[in-house]
């Protein structure tokens, strides 16, 4: 059976048929429990906040906008359920410290990382995400691997367009700037 | 290609490799089951956006028949119950000049006039908190 959009199951889960909403559930989990994790840092706690947005969503269903997207707004309950949970637990959310500047060509980094195994690029990527404040975590899953727009990352994170645009920016440096530390230590050791 | 394009690109790669977080084991049961066990159900709302509307236009029509348009019935309806009508006409008054003298007319003692106020002004000020916490994710339903 083709599979439908995710109005479709909306509109049956709101007509009474809640078994539908397992889709919903099984379609976004992945990206949810992402962000959630890219938040709280902590399986245990992304489970919990990932859990709490789907039951979240579901009693609020019948609010949801039509003309909108249906995987924003359930990625911005997410995102609200996060938040929440990382100020009850009164873990202070990091901020974007001070950029590094390397100094190694674009061309070197895509040899270097083309030269790595696929496990020692998932290592190296997880290492600098993992020291990246967790909006921008956010902002990196929703922008690089989602291929969210602007507007769209705005919308989950209540920050303005022109405030994704400057963090991604920063963002971008940072990590460039990470990846050109990363790959320079591991030369010299080689040397 | 240019270099914030490049940069772009080598990251989205990398990304890509990490990919996303999987999802607990059974997920989706956990989350049905706690569907299904919860007391609450989808929350709809008493009226829909269309339903306060007609209301409020229904009332105010009612309303503005009651107090402001000259009708037999209604004056001897007003004078079996005892009750002062304050007799306009919005169509030969003016709009401004009826509501003025409706409030004029209706004789609110201070304390009815406290109460409504009281009532209103929690209205307002729930409204704002829930759009306030419901920003921030701190409201919690």
């Amino acid at each position: 059976m083709e599979p439908r959009d995710d109005n479709h199951y909306i509109s049956e889960v709101i007509a009474g048929n809640t078994a539908s909403y397992a889709v919903l559930i099984d379609r976004h989990k992945d990206l949810v429990f992402t962000i959630a994790m890219n938040i709280t840092r902590n399986r245990e706690d992304a489970e919990e906040v990932a859990q709490d947005a789907f039951l979240k969503a579901f009693r609020k269903l019948a609010d949801f906008r039509w003309d909108s997207s249906f995987q924003t707004w359930l990625y911005r309950i997410a995102y609200n359920e996060a938040i929440s949970k990382v100020r009850k637990n009164k873990v202070k959310l990091l901020d974007l410290e001070e950029e590094i500047t390397g100094n190694i060509a674009e061309e070197d980094i895509e040899n270097d990382i083309a030269g790595m195994d696929e496990e020692e690029q998932k290592l190296v990527i997880s290492r600098i995400l993992d020291m990246l404040p967790e909006i921008d975590r956010v902002i990196v899953t929703l922008f690089y691997l989602e291929n969210q727009p602007i507007l769209e990352i705005s919308e989950v994170t209540g920050l303005g367009e022109s405030n994704v645009k400057v963090r991604l920016h920063r963002v971008r440096k940072r990590i460039y700037s990470d990846l050109q530390h990363i790959l320079l230590k591991s030369a010299l050791r080689t040397i | 290609m240019k270099p914030q394009e490049r940069q772009d690109d080598i990251i989205r790669k990398l990304v890509a490799r990490k990919g996303l977080e999987k999802a607990p084991d059974h997920f989706t049961e956990k989350v049905m089951g706690r569907i299904s066990t919860s007391p609450s159900s989808i929350d709809s709302p008493l009226l829909s956006k269309g339903g306060w509307i007609a209301l409020i236009v229904g009332m105010a029509a009612v309303i503005t028949v009651i107090f402001t348009i000259d009708i037999p019935y209604l004056d001897q309806l007003f004078t079996s119950t005892g009750i002062q009508r304050v007799s306009m006409n919005i169509f030969t008054q003016g709009f401004l000049e009826t509501m003025t003298s409706f409030v004029k007319g209706l004789n609110l003692s201070s304390i009815s006039l406290m109460i409504v106020i009281a009532a209103a002004g929690l209205v307002v000020l729930d409204r704002l908190l829930r759009k306030r916490f419901s920003e921030t994710g701190l409201l919690v339903i």
